[in-house]
């Protein structure tokens, strides 16, 4: 039993990273209708700017709020001069600007501060003995500030749609941006607002997982939380912020679990799988789980 | 050339211009598209009620009817788009509604879209080339490998592409990409490409949409030659009065998903439904 | 001749699909008083007449020049050019599905992988010919093409990206478990005994560099002409049509979901063919060497910059994405190159999505137009419709706006 509660705990604190990435991965597409095909690797770039500063002796937290920072400056420049000029266009050269991102973020990360496997240090009491027990089962520090984060994230993100301005506008945006416009919306603030809001949500996913053991900083650490926070995002249609949650939770359960008790799979054959759950998902419902089909006028 | 053939044979040869000047009107087909009783109910709302009508070989028809009478979603129901909850739709003898929308261009049908539905990266020919696809018979590797018996069947097509690209006056533009030309000659385009099928049928969605007033009377005398040259029936989805009072033989008028009028264009101006359909009652 | 020929321009001159990457040579821009060079606009080469057969024979005489000056390097040389042909014929197969049918694949590395551990496997542990081994990987890369295709019957744009994503990435992953026959992650190594030239070719063993550097090239000629072909057959104007707007097609008899299943199978098949000559050339594979995404994000990137939809665009892609990496190795070591492949990828699309094939083509197609023979109006006929105008200056911004 203690080790299914195990399992289950490690499930929901891999769950609760997918689902901090699946987050980003959402505002962006409701702001610009793409899914971010770079977003793992400006996390990775961002967390590597955190470690960067924690080994120039800088305070743990100081380094997050940095990388939080950093990513959002860098999630708004990027939709402000990479993607909107060819958002216009179509959707292959987003995908391709995007996958440009993607190589180039992380081949600078490798370039600015080398490719070896760093050790990016743990904001939680991360200790052997900085544990509580539940039904047998050790919940270690890491996995319930990682938890914290994403509850509070989930908080904020409520708080920021429903009560403020700036959250009816994303919304509105998401909805339908020629009418924003017309009705008095900043559209291309409120756009790179949401891509800089994205940056920030995945550094926050990028510091968090890194510490949590096994996982130590490398440059392949973001891309397989990418395939399993796409796949997460996919759950909930790409634009459901809730969907997106619980598919997170549910890809971390199901792979700690397959992962625990059947023995074939393992290591990178836990990204196939969550590869394969998103093939199932798109053919299943192309747009998602949740999404909304596009209708097009002829 | 005999007087029994359809006058949809290119001139011999590349090189010559201008389609042989009609002798007399080209015979129709001999299909009919008869609808009967045609009902499509979307969630709670009766969108179409027991319309039914014929469209017969070789005559122009017109369908008119104030916003959200339904001609667009009978004409979506007539291309597969929709399928009607009851009622019949025939094509000659076939049942269209067995067809799905991309079995129509064999079956003889072809249309025009509203918004214009044209391959904007392609030139103007390869767009009407596109038109021929369900009459070629080059397969995939045929295709690939340039074999000669294929390049023949794929010449007599380009052949009819040239000589409808020169009959609807577009010569000049036939190599450059379709994406950028002016709106008027788009139209032409899709008139080009839906009739390199030879169709017995042509479903024209708001033709004029878009036009000049003498674009609308050119876009008019056209199809009416076009249709003695080459004995094609047409049904019209339009709401340009002028047009379709102006060129249809027959007229069909929708309301609220019924017919409320059918006969010759000379009747509909002054019938009283119609007026009414409109115009909206007194109050 | 004497007689002024009409300027027209040929071979299905493209521009961006609305809604899409740029599809081919742009229109050459005129400017707006007239044309050309002096005024009369480009000039005109019939299709099939003697000036276009003698254009063509000093196109072959060129590519036989090159390639007999390029077979004289030194060895390292020459492998690096075969290198080249064989990453070209791949982007041949990813331009099919992506460029022509307009189905972006960011997984094609796995075709690459499929053809490559074929060979290797049927050479290494059956002991089969090399070259027999071809027809092999050929048709399992059609078959995998055919089932990725699949999914692009209801899955769209990112989303079948995310697909092929999921194929390429997974490739290595299977072949790494299915150890007993691939070698795992160790790799594996087929001798250079078992590569060596066929016996009829005259060659020993020492000379497989340079009988692969003539395979290869010739391979390459072969498929880009059976890629032409295919592009301008009624096939190719299904898979076009597809790309620009899948409704119409569908309404023009174009039976689409075949037309994209049969795409992606042939794309598939040329580039596993590549990956089968890849065995051959360098004798040792490895699943994390090149059958990763990067491989995937290589050829796309070949494709982007030598010209998506174009016909010498992944040849010139694949001069520049195999020499890229050389200039830059000469800097530093790794991460700079894939900086470059990104900054290259993002910058094609902002300065020149048309390629660098296609911005020659802007150039060619203002001086030299080539019509085909068929095309009413020409000077033969004496009641030839008055010559057809240059096409209009398509100004940069405007080829870029969706309608």
């Amino acid at each position: 039993m203690d080790l299914f509660l195990e399992r289950l705990i490690s499930g929901l604190t891999n769950g609760s990273i997918y689902a901090l990435l699946a987050l980003a991965l959402v505002v962006v597409f409701r702001g610009t209708g793409t899914l971010n095909f770079a977003q793992g690797e400006l996390a990775l770039f961002t967390t590597f700017v955190a470690w960067w500063l924690t080994t120039q002796s800088l305070p743990i937290w100081f380094a997050i709020a940095a990388a939080l920072g950093v990513g959002f400056i860098m999630g708004a420049l990027i939709e402000r001069l990479l993607i909107r000029p060819v958002a216009k266009r179509n959707d292959m050269a987003v995908l391709i600007v995007a996958l440009g991102l993607f190589t180039g973020l992380n081949s600078l990360a490798g370039l600015l501060w080398g490719s070896e496997t760093k050790i990016m240090p743990s904001p939680f009491p991360n200790g052997e003995s900085d544990f509580i027990s539940i039904g047998g089962a050790r919940l270690y520090g890491d996995a319930l500030g990682v938890w914290g984060a994403l509850i509070g994230l989930m908080g904020l993100m409520t708080l920021l749609f429903r009560f403020t301005k700036v959250g009816l506008h994303m919304r509105a945006v998401a909805d339908n941006a020629t009418s924003a416009t017309l009705a008095g919306v900043r559209t291309s603030r409120i756009l790179a607002i949401g891509w800089g809001l994205s940056g920030a949500i995945g550094a926050l996913a990028g510091v968090l997982v890194t510490p949590l053991a096994p996982q130590q900083l490398s440059l392949t650490t973001m891309f397989s939380i990418f395939i399993a926070a796409s796949a997460a995002a996919l759950f909930g249609g790409l634009d459901s912020l809730v969907g997106a949650v619980v598919g997170g939770l549910v890809i971390g359960v199901l792979e700690a679990m397959l992962t625990g008790y059947v023995s074939v799979i393992g290591g990178s054959l836990q990204q196939t799988s969550a590869l394969l759950i998103i093939v199932v998902i798109l053919f299943a419902k192309p747009t998602g789980l949740f999404g909304t089909t596009k209708l097009v006028r002829v | 050339m005999s007087a029994t053939t359809r006058s949809t044979d290119p001139p011999e040869g590349p090189g010559t211009t201008g389609a042989p000047a009609p002798t007399r009107p080209a015979p129709a087909g001999d299909r009919a598209l008869r609808l009967r009783d045609v009902t499509i109910t979307f969630g709670g709302v009766t969108a179409l009620d027991g319309v039914s009508f014929e469209v017969h070989p070789g005559r122009i028809c017109g369908l008119i009817g104030p916003n959200g009478a339904g001609k667009t979603t009978l004409f979506n129901c007539i291309t597969r788009i929709y399928v009607p909850s009851s009622g019949q739709i025939l094509w000659g003898d076939t049942d269209l509604l067995r067809l799905r929308p991309h079995a129509l261009a064999g079956a003889g049908i072809a249309r025009t879209f509203q918004n214009l539905a044209l391959f904007g990266a392609m030139s103007v020919f390869d767009n009407a080339m596109v038109g021929g696809t369900s009459v070629s018979r080059v397969g995939l590797t045929s295709g690939a490998l340039g074999w000669p018996p294929a390049r023949r069947r794929q010449q007599a097509l380009r052949d009819r592409a040239w000589h409808l690209l020169d009959r609807l006056d577009l010569l000049d533009v036939a190599e450059r990409p379709a994406a950028g030309l002016p709106f008027g000659t788009l139209k032409r385009v899709e008139l080009a490409r839906a009739l390199m099928s030879q169709p017995a049928l042509l479903l024209l969605d708001e033709p004029a949409g878009g036009l000049t007033h003498s674009e609308v009377k050119d876009l008019g005398s056209l199809i009416t030659s076009l249709r003695d040259e080459l004995g094609f029936a047409a049904l019209l989805v339009e709401h340009h009065m002028g047009l379709v009072l102006g060129i249809s033989d027959h007229v069909v008028a929708l309301d609220f998903g019924r017919t409320i009028f059918e006969g010759s264009p000379s009747a509909v101006r002054d019938n009283p439904d119609v007026v009414r359909a409109y115009l909206g009652r007194a109050a | 001749m004497g007689v002024q020929d009409p300027t027209v321009v040929d071979d299905t001159p493209r521009v961006t699909a609305p809604g899409g990457m740029p599809s081919g040579p742009v229109p050459a821009p005129v400017s707006p008083g007239g044309g050309g060079l002096t005024g009369r606009g480009p000039l005109t080469i019939i299709e099939g007449s003697r000036r276009h057969w003698a254009l063509r024979a000093l196109g072959v005489v060129a590519v036989v020049a090159v390639l007999l000056l390029a077979s004289q390097a030194q060895a390292f040389r020459v492998g690096q050019f075969t290198n080249v042909f064989i990453i070209a014929i791949a982007i041949v197969g990813l331009n099919l599905v992506t460029g022509h049918t307009g189905l972006l694949s960011i997984g094609h590395s796995a075709f690459f992988g499929l053809g490559a551990y074929t060979t290797g496997v049927l050479v290494a542990r059956y002991d089969a010919a090399p070259m027999t081994t071809i027809p092999v990987a050929v048709v399992l890369s059609f078959v995998l093409g055919l089932l990725v295709g699949l999914p692009s019957l209801r899955i769209k744009g990112l989303y079948l990206a995310l697909v092929t994503l999921t194929v390429g990435v997974s490739f290595p992953e299977i072949i790494r478990r299915a150890e007993e026959l691939t070698g795992g992650a160790a790799g594996l190594v087929v001798r250079s005994a078992s590569l060596a030239p066929p016996a009829w070719t005259g060659l020993g063993r020492a000379q497989r560099g340079i009988w692969m550097f003539w395979v290869s090239a010739a391979v390459l000629l072969l498929v880009m002409w059976l890629s032409r072909n295919l592009v301008r057959s009624r096939f190719g104007l299904g898979m076009r049509s597809t790309r620009d707007h899948e409704i119409a097609a569908a309404a023009s008899g174009v039976r689409v979901a075949r037309t994209k299943i049969l795409a992606f199978g042939v794309s598939g098949a040329i580039t596993g063919l590549a990956g089968s000559l890849f065995t051959m050339y360098i004798g040792a594979l490895s699943p994390d060497g090149s059958f990763t995404l990067l491989k995937s994000i290589e050829l796309v990137t070949g494709l982007v910059l030598g010209g998506i939809a174009t016909q010498l665009g992944p040849v010139v892609g694949a001069v520049a994405v195999v020499f890229l990496p050389q200039l830059t190795g000469a800097f530093s070591t790794g991460p700079l190159s894939g900086v470059v492949f990104g900054v290259v990828l993002i910058a094609i699309v902002f300065v020149m999505p048309e390629g660098i094939v296609g911005r020659i083509g802007l150039w060619v197609r203002r001086r030299v137009a080539v019509v085909p023979a068929d095309r009413p109006g020409l000077a033969a006929d004496t009641t030839a419709a008055p010559p057809p105008a240059p096409p209009p200056h398509s100004n940069t911004h405007n080829r870029w706006e969706d309608q």
